[in-house]
């Protein structure tokens, strides 16, 4: 099986060009070759039935019967050397510290928009920046207290950022939920191999919490949008393994801008809310007023410091693909250091001479609209017709500040379980980083993987899967 | 602490879970009736059963014909019929997942285990039910292990309490109803009274409580008397109306200044006051409509006084 593994011209992250086996992956490729095909088509069987069993499913709006659907697993695990998530590691604690200062400045005092590092129409233009929260100070000044960064490793085998998610990132339950099982079904390979904890993400995530309520002892609830949400088993997930209360809007109510849950002995204070719904939705009276799920008064409580929202509503100004472009200089300006993880080659079409660029290169960059996300409202140029890019020349052109430009970057892969045998797969990877009294990453991170063979796109709502991945000593 | 929407859905959980275990037994039972029947003159079939669920007029809707398979159908795997086992395991099992974080894992994922087995069964043959006797078996094993899970699991907290009230409000109703057979079988003629086939109704109601063993060791007696006597009266038989409301008094006492509790208070009072030779005189039909609507009344209470705050 191995030993006809095609690397086919990628970054393969086990075999390099010549077929050997890269150094840190010779045990797991190893294993693999002992255990076989068969065999492990079974335990990915296995696996599979084990999700079902355990209701560890996401939502996808459709048809009524079929809302739930497991994630698809795929069982071999991706290696990283400690030595590399070092390096990763640090350069994502840069990456937040810097966006927290930057998204403290945007809100307090602009002092980079008055030493002219990035324009001030760009980043008030953002559709993350929110007008309401101009002046405020969140507790401990900490804005995104969970940040789930997405990185890609190129054909050259380098880590890129290609994207911060400081609003509502998701996914830390299927890491989780997949090492849990893998340590089921390869507890061998485990005692093998020296592989970093992840289970103590929920502890973290709850000393993050308290750490930043409003008062000692301060009650912790996980503000979900409900059962609807794709993401809802996360939410409930999160909400068990920390112990808190898992709410929703009908269960809140605002008095004398105070936050109480609805109990069956009455109403009860409640301090913090690590809240996984959108911005705009969380109070009629000030965002949107069609908003079912919000609750009135929940902003001029949080206004008046009486509750803490996890991540404060206004931090997704720092995610905009737009600002993305900045990173480097936002790092050089806040902590005077060179950026450590690098960001991919990006052209913002705000720039007369960048767009041009885009505009003429359309066919070798990735598109994408600073607003969108889940792989959405993106253009893979190589990958697109030439219709597709005359529509997108022409969107680009009508909304030029919509719109940046990328180069393409060759996903790595790895080897994945496939319908012919063991195959490579391209990937991404989604660390988590907390942000508390210390800014901590968890080793590893979500691994998603683009199940579809040649596809790069490894959204679950678009044909992806995931796998464990393995931070070893090696 | 418990949400008002988290003990609202833990009520409600526990209710779907006891009416899928009570219709699992009130239709095996009834399927052994018509099956130790020499003929059936006279008998009204299958409508009885149909009427005793109180969804007669869901049933008309939805079928030509009251037979055994349409009835079976009906009560079993329609999922047209919110009642029916299938429509009440995927009901508890929709809201389980709604609160999961309350439930303990063991309770969580014996519950969704047995949704998918049903889901499966009911994929594999969606208008017949294949192998009765098995499905009865499995849907009474699968509803008593997950209360014996969550009793086994589950701290005695505010959310446990309300589990328990909504299992033991849902069985005191199912206990009236079945009980209510009596009335709606009726019998080829005065005469029956008293006969085997009269005897054998009675069989059924107490086999349909779960009851018939156990009365058996209560009593060498048999009929309407010592039968209403254990049923509705006797107060350590756990499914007797007695021993229902008892339990959901004892899971309304922390809220002991409450309405709902008052009320839970005075239904007890009441039973400890009645006796079977009253009850008949009074119309074993009309005693039971009687309880039946304040039954229904105090879980109105309930709602107001707990689920919507």
């Amino acid at each position: 099986m191995i030993k006809d593994y095609d690397v086919a011209g990628f970054y393969d992250e086990m075999f390099a060009a010549d077929g050997k086996v890269r150094p840190g992956q010779v045990a797991l490729s190893k294993y693999l070759q002992e255990l076989g095909t068969e065999k492990l088509r079974q335990l990915q069987d296995a696996a599979a039935k084990m999700l079902l069993n355990l209701g560890i499913t996401f939502n996808v709006y459709a048809d009524s019967e079929a809302t739930e659907r497991v994630f698809p697993f795929d069982i071999i695990p991706r290696i990283i050397s400690n030595t590399e998530w070092s390096q990763i590691e640090a350069g994502l604690k840069q990456r937040i510290k810097a966006l927290n200062y930057f998204i403290n400045d945007v809100y307090r005092e602009q002092k980079i928009f008055k030493d002219n590092v990035i324009p001030k129409e760009l980043v008030l233009s953002s559709q993350g920046y929110l007008e309401p929260c101009a002046g405020l100070k969140p507790n401990r000044q900490i804005w995104c207290h969970i940040t789930g960064t997405d990185l890609i490793r190129g054909g050259d085998g380098k880590v890129y950022v290609l994207e911060d998610n400081l609003r509502t990132p998701s996914g830390i339950s299927y890491v989780l939920e997949n090492r849990e099982m893998m340590k089921r079904i390869f507890s061998d390979l485990f005692t093998q191999m020296q592989v970093r904890v992840v289970a103590d993400y929920p502890q973290m995530l709850l000393n993050v919490l308290k750490y930043v309520s409003p008062m000692y002892k301060g009650q912790v609830g996980v503000y979900t949008p409900g059962i609807y949400n794709s993401a809802y088993y996360e939410h409930s997930y999160l909400a068990q393994k920390m112990g808190a209360h898992l709410v929703e809007g009908q269960d809140l109510v605002v008095k004398n801008h105070h936050v109480y849950m609805r109990t069956v002995g009455g109403l009860r204070p409640i301090h913090v809310l690590y809240r996984r719904i959108d911005d705009d939705f969380i109070d009629p009276t000030v965002f949107r007023k069609d908003s079912m799920l919000g609750v009135p008064g929940l902003f001029e409580a949080y206004r008046r410091g009486n509750i803490t929202l996890a991540n404060a509503p206004g931090s997704g100004v720092a995610d905009d693909k737009a600002i993305y472009a900045y990173v480097p200089d936002i790092i050089k300006y806040y902590l005077d250091e060179d950026m450590i993880l690098p960001n991919v080659p990006t052209y913002l079409c705000s720039r007369p001479s960048e767009l041009d660029h885009v505009l003429k290169n359309i066919d070798k960059l990735v598109v994408k609209a600073v607003s969108a996300s889940g792989g959405y409202g993106m253009l893979i140029g190589p990958h697109s017709t030439r219709q597709q890019q005359n529509e997108f020349k022409e969107k680009i052109k009508a909304e030029p500040r919509n719109y940046i430009g990328q180069e393409t970057i060759q996903l790595s892969r790895v080897p994945t379980m496939c319908e012919d045998g063991i195959e490579g797969r391209h990937v991404d990877l989604r660390p988590f980083i907390l942000y508390g009294d210390d800014i901590r990453v968890i080793p590893g991170g979500l691994t998603r993987v683009a199940l579809r063979k040649g596809s790069l796109v490894v959204n679950s709502s678009q044909g992806g899967g995931s796998k464990d991945t393995w931070v070893v000593n090696a | 602490m418990t949400l008002s929407r988290v003990a609202y859905n833990l009520f409600w959980l526990s209710r779907y879970v006891e009416r899928a275990e009570n219709y699992a037994r009130f239709v095996e039972a009834s399927l052994q009736f018509e099956l130790d029947l020499p003929d059936k003159v006279g008998l009204r079939g299958w409508e009885p059963m149909v009427r005793t669920t109180g969804d007669l007029p869901l049933f008309d809707k939805h079928y030509d014909e009251l037979n055994t398979a349409n009835a079976l159908r009906f009560l079993t795997f329609d999922k047209r019929n919110p009642n029916s086992i299938y429509s009440s395991i995927r009901s508890a099992r929709e809201i389980a997942r709604t609160i999961r974080e309350n439930l303990s894992t063991d309770a969580w994922e014996h519950l969704n285990g047995f949704y998918l087995e049903l889901k499966q069964a009911f994929r594999d043959s969606p208008t017949h039910l294949q192998n009765a006797e098995a499905f009865f078996a499995a849907v009474k094993e699968n509803s008593q292990l997950f209360q014996g899970i969550l009793d086994a699991t589950v701290t005695r907290d505010t959310a446990w309490q309300f589990s328990r009230i909504g299992r033991f409000l849902e069985r005191a109703d199912k206990i009236t109803r079945i009980l209510d057979l009596k009335y709606y079988v009726v019998l080829p003629s005065v005469d029956d009274v008293g006969t085997p086939i009269d005897q054998l109704l009675w069989a059924t109601i107490l086999k349909s409580a779960s009851a018939f063993q156990m009365f058996r060791r209560h009593t060498t007696d048999f009929g309407d008397r010592v039968i209403i006597d254990f049923l509705i009266l006797e107060p350590d038989f756990p499914r007797s109306l007695f021993f229902c409301i008892n339990e959901v008094k004892e899971g309304l006492r922390p809220y002991k200044k409450g309405d709902s509790y008052a009320m839970a208070e005075s239904l007890y009072v009441s039973l400890t006051r009645h006796d079977p030779q009253a009850i008949l005189e009074k119309g074993l039909h009309e005693y039971l409509d009687d309880a039946q609507k304040k039954l229904n009344k105090l879980g109105d209470v309930i709602y107001s006084e707990f689920f919507s705050v």
